[in-house]
């Protein structure tokens, strides 16, 4: 699956808001979904979005360690400030949104073998 | 005497710690701040424990050999040491079980052991901060089989704690628990632990700027071990029980 979705076609898929609209990248290719940052750290690949309920400060360094072009926060999260500022610095974006992880990571998946 | 202590410091072995974090210096900053019993805990390795201990040494302030361990679940656990021996054999004992993603000094940091006189004689080549495959409690018995105390870190802290990777804080055999919030209201809900809160500190200015105190005869691993059993065995949970003096 080599499709890309645009980061600005993000929100409205998602029904989600933006929190932090900065980014380094315009788009992503693929997702990682997952709630242990160590297992992001392993798995997750170069222009995947970061799918998780994990919003803090800590999730950005993941993030920016392996090129996540954004952040998904699901379960509308609260979203710290110094989570933002980190976002911002590393110029990625975040997406908070009411949706689950399962609902997220199927609605991107579906634009995926759409487009 | 009553002894104070902040046993949650990281050395330049942590990548996210300060590269002025040297033994030395953390033993110099730790007396002038008026400590008296402090613990070195970097991310998962004790190797910086050699020169602590001579570091501690030099400036007569008591030292604990110690980490701060990931399990599983990514919850951050202090694990403390009766001495140097131990902690390294705990320490080879957690190298074989965690992750190993390669340290990418740029983006993460610097992981280097050093001598007490600062001079760098290794580093560690996978990143520290990673995860091992023990559960919580699995590090318990690893910790307790070798006669050290298993302390939960920052218990009500959003990231790596019990709080934030399970919901909640199970019920299991923890010789304290460490609160970042010291008035945090939820403490009285677990009289068995004892509550304990440290610095956390990655840079000097850090070190002490929160500790905990406690009466024991001499400053070290024994007396602490000590008063914490005292206070897990009831203390806390039957305040009016405590005999007085």
């Amino acid at each position: 699956m080599h499709a890309k979705i645009k980061l600005q076609e993000i929100p409205e898929l998602l029904d989600a808001e933006i929190i932090q609209g900065d980014a380094a990248e315009n788009s992503i290719e693929g997702a990682y979904c997952s709630d242990l940052l160590s297992d992001v750290m392993a798995n997750a690949t170069e222009g995947n979005a970061l799918i998780t309920i994990q919003a803090h400060k800590n999730t950005v360094a993941v993030a920016s360690l392996y090129g996540a072009p954004c952040i998904i926060i699901c379960n509308n999260r609260p979203v710290p400030e110094d989570m933002i500022e980190a976002a911002r610095d590393e110029r990625i974006a975040i997406y908070r949104c009411s949706r689950n992880q399962f609902q997220v990571s199927g609605t991107l998946y579906r634009k995926m073998l759409d487009s | 005497m009553r002894i104070r202590a902040d046993l949650h410091i990281h050395s330049c072995l942590s990548p996210c710690g300060s590269l002025f974090n040297s033994p030395s210096e953390i033993a110099r900053s730790a007396r002038r701040a008026g400590l008296d019993l402090i613990a070195l805990t970097d991310h998962n390795s004790s190797l910086n424990c050699e020169a602590f201990l001579e570091a501690c040494a030099r400036e007569e302030i008591a030292g604990i050999c110690g980490m701060e361990a990931t399990s599983a679940e990514e919850a951050h656990c202090l694990c403390l040491f009766e001495n140097l021996e131990t902690a390294l054999d705990f320490s080879a004992f957690i190298r074989d079980h965690q992750q190993k993603v390669p340290l990418r000094s740029e983006r993460m940091g610097d992981q280097v052991v050093v001598n007490l006189s600062e001079e760098i004689i290794g580093t560690v080549d996978y990143l520290l901060i990673s995860a091992t495959d023990l559960s919580i409690d699995e590090m318990e018995a690893q910790v307790h089989s070798r006669g050290g105390l298993f302390i939960p870190a920052h218990v009500d802290r959003r990231a790596f704690s019990l709080t934030s990777q399970l919901g909640f804080i199970p019920r299991s055999n923890y010789d304290a628990l460490e609160w970042y919030h010291r008035d945090n209201p939820r403490i009285a809900d677990y009289p068995e632990y004892p509550a304990i809160s440290n610095s956390d500190a990655h840079d000097l200015e850090s070190i002490g700027r929160k500790s905990f105190a406690f009466e024991a005869e001499a400053a070290g691993f024994a007396g602490l071990k000590q008063w914490l059993g005292q206070r897990g065995s009831g203390i806390n949970r039957h305040p009016s029980e405590e005999t007085p003096g």
